[in-house]
C-alpha cells in the first residue's frame, strides 16, 4: 500500500543516519550489521526530525529539497571532519571480548531456525502495518495531527500552538515522531492515511536490530538471535509498532541510549559515549517521558562515574550527555514553554506533600501494575517469568556488579509509579492503555539484563558461570 | 538444572509467540480482501481487530463477556471515524464546519480527517482537551439559526439525524450522507 515516495522517504532517514554514526566517528561499528542498521535508522529519525523543526522554525515546512539536503548534509560534514580514507572505508574495530560462535549442527539449525522466526514475526507485523490505515486514537489525535499540521504550516506561522480548542492534542508534545510522519507524506501521498505506516516495519526493524547489535557484542550468535526473538514476540510491542506509537520510538532511543552509556562506562571507547549522547536527543525530543528518561540515565550515569572516581571522564560525559542533548533541544524547550500550559502540570506536583497526600492511590496503582503485567494477550507470561528469575537469582546478579543495568532499567517504573500516585486522574482509567505502554519503555533493558545474568550465571548453551572473587 | 530450566522458558516464551502470528496473517488477509476506504471501519473494530483491544484489558474482559452473552445485543461501534472518512474526500479544503454535536469521537477525528478545513463546536473559542471540555464548550444550533452561521464565515454544519451525522452545506442546503 505505500508509495515509492513513502518508501523513499524510509530509505533516506536510513541514509542520513548513516550519515550521522559515520560522522561521529563511526560509533557502533562494533555492533553486528542489524545493529549498525538499527543504529542507522533510530540516528536518522533524530537527525531529520530535528533537521525539519529547526527549518520549520525558520519558516519552512518539510520538503524535498529539504529532506536531501538532511540526508547528505551529514556525509558532508563527515567527509570534512574525517580524514577521507578512513570514513570512505570506516574501520571495524574488533570487539573486546569475541563471542565464539558454536560450529555444531544442532545449534546451526537453532540459529536458523530462529531467524526464521525473526523474519516470520517481522513480515507479519509489516503485512499488517502497511495495509492498515492509520487508526489508533492517540496517534489520529495527537501524532499524525500534528504531522499535517506541520506538513502545511511552517512552525513560525502556525496558529496551532496557541489554539485551546486544539488542546485534547496536547500542544506542548515533542515533535520527532509528527516530523517523522510529515517526512513521508512529503515524498509521499500527503494525507493518505496509509502512507505513514511504511514506518513501522522500518522501525520495528531497527528496534530488534539495534538490540541485536548490543547483544551481540557480550553473546554469541545464538544467545543475541534467542533474546532478540524473546523481544520480538512479545504480543505488545508488535501491536504498538503496528499502530505507530510513539512509545516505541522511545524505547528505541531509551534501548541506545542506556546501552551505550553502559558500554562506555565499562569500555574506554569514546564512541558509545557519543551515541549515547545522540539517543539522548531523542530521548527529548519524541514524548514527555523522555525527560524522566533522560534525568535517570543521567543520575545512574553520574553515579557510576563517581564509584569509578576516574575524572578523566567527567569532561567528555558532560559535553556529550549534558551539552549535546540540552543544545540541541533547546530550540524545541523554548518553543514549548512558551506554549499555555492547559493540562495537568506534573512537574509542580512533584513533591513529598502530595505524594503522602496521595498515599492511599499506591495499592490502586500496584493492583493496575500488577493486572496489565499478567495480561497473556500482550506480555505471555514474561513479567512474572521475569520477576521470577530476578528473585532466584538475586544473590549473583548484585556479585555481578549489574547493578547500573539494573537501575537503568528499573527505575523509570518506579518513577511511573510515583507519577500516577500524584496524577489527578483515577489509576484505573490509565489502566486501558497508558499503562502498559510505560511498561514497554524499558522492555528491552529487561531482557538485557536476563540475558546478562544468564551469560553470567552459565544458563546458556555454550556458557560457563563466572565465579566473582569474593575478598 | 538452571540452565535447562531457563531455557526451557525462554523456548516456552518464544514458540508461544510464533504461535499467535497467525492473528497477524488473518487480519491482513480481512484487509487485503477490503478496498482501502473500507479498511478504517475494520480498522476501529475491536470485535474483528485484535489490535484495537492491546493495552485494553478493561475492554477486553467486556468484550468476551458479551461474547459469553448468548442474549447479549449485538455490539454496534459507534464508528464516527467512519463516516468522517467518506466524508473527508468531498469537503473543501478552505471549509468551515460548525459541529452541531459534542460527540467527542466526531470531533477528533473530524478535526484530523478534515483538516485543513476547520471544525468547531462553537463560535466563540474554548478549551478542549477531554469529552468533559468538549461537552461543556459545545453550543447547539437551531435550523433558524444557520444563517447566523453562515454569516460568521461557516461553510458547513453537521447535524445528527436518526441514522447518524449529516453534513449541510449552509450556503446550498444540500445534504452529503
Amino acid at each position: 500500500m505505500s508509495s515509492p515516495g513513502a518508501i523513499a522517504a524510509v530509505l533516506c532517514l536510513l541514509l542520513g543516519g548513516e550519515g550521522v554514526r559515520r560522522a561521529f566517528g563511526d560509533c557502533a561499528a562494533k555492533a553486528s550489521l542489524p545493529g549498525r542498521l538499527g543504529t542507522s535508522f533510530a540516528l536518522g529519525l533524530i537527525w531529520f526530525s530535528l533537521g525539519l523543526f529547526l527549518l520549520s522554525m525558520g519558516g519552512s515546512p518539510p520538503s524535498a529539497a529539504s529532506g536531501l539536503a538532511l540526508t547528505i548534509t551529514p556525509w558532508l560534514l563527515g567527509f570534512a571532519i574525517r580524514r577521507r580514507a578512513q570514513f570512505i572505508s570506516a574501520p571495524n574495530p574488533a570487539p573486546l571480548h569475541l563471542p565464539r560462535n558454536s560450529t555444531s549442527s544442532s545449534t546451526r539449525a537453532i540459529e536458523w531456525a530462529l531467524g526464521l522466526g525473526l523474519t516470520t514475526t517481522w513480515v507479519a507485523v509489516a503485512l499488517v502495518s502497511v495495509n492498515e490505515p492509520l487508526a489508533d486514537w492517540d496517534v489520529l489525535a495527537i501524532w499524525a495531527y500534528k504531522a499535517k499540521i506541520l506538513l502545511a504550516e511552517p512552525i513560525s506561522q502556525t496558529h496551532y500552538f496557541e489554539d485551546p480548542t486544539r488542546a485534547y492534542s496536547h500542544l506542548d508534545y515533542p515533535l520527532l515522531w509528527p516530523l517523522a510522519m510529515s517526512w513521508v507524506w512529503t515524498l509521499g501521498e500527503a494525507g493518505d492515511l496509509f502512507e505513514p505506516k511504511i514506518l513501522a516495519p522500518a522501525l520495528f526493524a531497527a528496534y530488534l536490530g539495534l538490540f541485536h547489535g548490543f547483544l551481540a557484542r557480550r553473546h554469541d550468535r545464538l544467545s543475541a538471535l534467542l533474546f532478540t526473538s524473546l523481544l520480538a514476540g512479545l504480543p505488545f510491542l508488535s501491536t504498538q509498532t503496528a499502530r505507530l506509537l510513539a512509545d516505541v520510538p522511545l524505547s528505541l532511543f531509551f534501548t541506545g541510549a542506556a546501552l551505550s552509556a553502559l558500554a562506555w562506562l565499562e569500555g574506554d571507547d569514546d564512541s558509545d559515549l557519543r551515541l549515547c549522547g545522540l539517543m539522548c536527543v531523542g530521548l527529548l525530543f519524541t514524548k514527555n517521558e523522555g525527560i524522566a528518561l533522560y534525568v535517570i540515565l543521567l543520575g545512574v550515569c553520574a553515579l557510576a562515574l563517581w564509584r569509578q572516581a576516574t575524572r578523566k571522564r567527567f569532561a567528555p560525559a558532560a559535553v556529550w550527555l549534558l551539552a549535546v542533548p540540552l543544545l540541541a533541544t533547546a530550540s524545541w524547550f523554548a518553543l514549548r514553554f512558551g506554549i499555555p500550559q492547559l493540562h495537568e502540570d506534573y512537574a509542580s506536583r512533584l513533591r513529598l506533600d502530595v505524594l503522602v497526600e496521595n498515599a492511599s492511590r499506591i495499592p490502586a496503582v500496584v493492583e493496575g501494575f500488577i493486572r496489565c503485567t499478567l495480561e497473556m494477550e500482550d506480555w505471555l507470561l514474561f513479567w512474572p517469568a521475569l520477576v521470577i528469575y530476578l528473585l532466584f537469582t538475586l544473590r549473583r546478579w548484585i556479585r555481578f556488579q549489574l547493578g547500573w543495568l539494573f537501575a537503568m532499567a528499573e527505575l523509570p517504573i518506579l518513577a511511573y509509579a510515583v507519577i500516577l500516585v500524584i496524577a489527578p486522574w483515577s489509576p484505573h482509567s490509565l489502566l486501558e492503555g497508558p499503562l502498559s505502554r510505560l511498561l514497554l519503555h524499558s522492555l528491552p533493558l529487561q531482557i538485557f539484563l536476563v540475558a546478562e545474568i544468564a551469560r553470567r550465571s552459565g544458563h546458556l548453551p555454550g556458557s560457563a558461570a563466572i565465579r566473582v572473587e569474593t575478598a | 538444572m538452571g540452565r535447562a530450566l531457563f531455557l526451557l522458558v525462554v523456548g516456552i516464551l518464544v514458540l508461544w509467540s510464533w504461535a499467535s502470528l497467525d492473528r497477524y496473517f488473518a487480519l491482513f488477509g480481512a484487509l487485503r480482501a477490503l478496498p482501502p476506504i473500507e479498511r478504517a471501519y475494520l480498522s476501529l473494530d475491536p470485535e474483528q481487530n485484535f489490535l484495537t483491544l492491546a493495552g485494553r484489558p478493561d475492554r477486553r474482559k467486556s468484550l468476551s463477556e458479551r461474547e459469553i452473552a448468548q442474549d447479549a445485543p449485538p455490539l454496534q461501534i459507534a464508528n464516527r471515524g467512519q463516516w468522517a472518512v467518506r466524508i473527508a474526500e468531498t469537503l473543501p479544503p478552505d471549509a468551515r464546519v460548525y459541529l452541531n454535536t459534542s460527540n467527542s469521537q466526531l470531533y477528533f477525528h473530524s478535526s484530523f480527517l478534515w483538516y485543513p478545513a476547520r471544525v468547531e463546536v462553537s463560535a466563540e473559542p474554548a478549551l478542549i482537551r477531554d469529552p468533559a471540555t468538549l461537552r461543556n464548550a459545545h453550543r447547539s444550533v437551531r435550523p433558524p439559526q444557520f444563517s447566523e452561521l453562515l454569516d460568521q464565515g461557516y461553510s458547513h454544519i453537521v447535524v445528527m439525524r436518526g441514522h447518524g451525522p449529516h453534513l449541510l452545506s449552509l450556503s446550498r442546503a444540500q445534504e452529503n450522507r
